[in-house]
């Protein structure tokens, strides 16, 4: 099945000029994690996630009222085009440990693809490389 | 084996009065989402997430600087005590959709086990209830 048919349309966008107090009013509304962040067109110029918020900006004090979004996102990421197989978006999410892949065709950003999308073709989250992926030291067995 | 014998113990908590910015600046330190708030003693009162932060302080224009930790921490939490078993702790983390279980004896923030910390006893991520813990609301992004 082609990512085109398993992801998610219309997604809700910020600008790189937006404060980072606005991306977060916006991840509380829709209760994501994560915002993808277009310009004119919807070309996608990098994605800001809750763990940017807090670990780029918050852990140094920054006034969140003011701080832009252009200075705290990811601007270079991995992103997918509708026309590839599920089982590549598996690979490359589990190759970058990402469990959300932007979809893009032609520069603008068309979708956005999720990790439990793809459990309709049977890929579930174990498989695409996440296991074990948030544990930072695994610990290993004595044998 | 007993969560005692799997857990870290070695565990970097915050005062409740401490700021929402030393907060993230140990999830940034140590790469953790999830930092227990402990009075004197050691006194478990609650545990604050990056998730947290973003959602009960940021969206809301709240000064990092100045606001409290205890403002914006979770105080109701689930633990576990250091001699229940890993089976028991995989429970806990799959009833309660969580990664962490912060580990409590006499009232006194002991460790915390982590799903990972699990594995040694052959529990994954996927039997604990995490494998498509994320697809619950399809669509929504």
């Amino acid at each position: 099945m082609k990512v085109r048919d398993l992801m998610t349309k219309d997604v809700r966008t910020l600008k790189t000029n937006h404060t980072l107090r606005e991306a977060a009013e916006l991840m509380a509304s829709l209760n994501v994690g994560v915002i993808p962040i277009a310009e004119e067109g919807d070309k996608l110029r990098g994605i800001l996630t809750d763990r940017d918020i807090v670990v780029r900006a918050v852990a140094k004090g920054v006034d969140i009222t003011r701080a832009k979004i252009n200075d705290y996102m990811s601007p270079k990421l991995v992103s997918i085009n509708p026309q590839e197989t599920a089982a590549e978006a598996a690979k490359l999410m589990a190759e970058h440990q990402l469990r959300r892949l932007p979809v893009v065709e032609e520069g603008q950003m068309v979708g956005i693809l999720s990790i439990g999308d793809l459990s309709v073709v049977d890929i579930h989250e174990n498989e695409a490389g996440y296991a074990l992926g948030e544990i930072s030291t695994p610990s290993r067995p004595q044998l | 084996m007993k969560i005692r014998e799997l857990m870290t113990t070695d565990v970097q908590c915050c005062a409740p009065d401490a700021s929402l910015q030393q907060a993230a600046q140990i999830m940034a330190d140590i790469d953790v989402g999830i930092v227990p708030i402990c009075s004197a003693n050691d006194r478990l009162e609650g545990c604050v997430t990056d998730r947290d932060i973003v959602i009960r302080a940021v969206a809301k224009g709240m000064d990092v600087n100045t606001t409290r930790v205890g403002e914006c921490m979770s105080s109701a939490m689930v633990s576990c005590s250091p001699e229940q078993t890993a089976q028991e702790a995989s429970n806990l983390m799959a009833d309660h959709q969580i990664r962490r279980l912060p580990v409590v004896e006499n009232g006194r923030l002991v460790g915390i086990v982590a799903l990972g910390d699990l594995a040694v006893v052959g529990i994954h991520e996927n039997e604990a209830g995490f494998a498509l813990s994320e697809i619950s609301e399809p669509g929504i992004h």
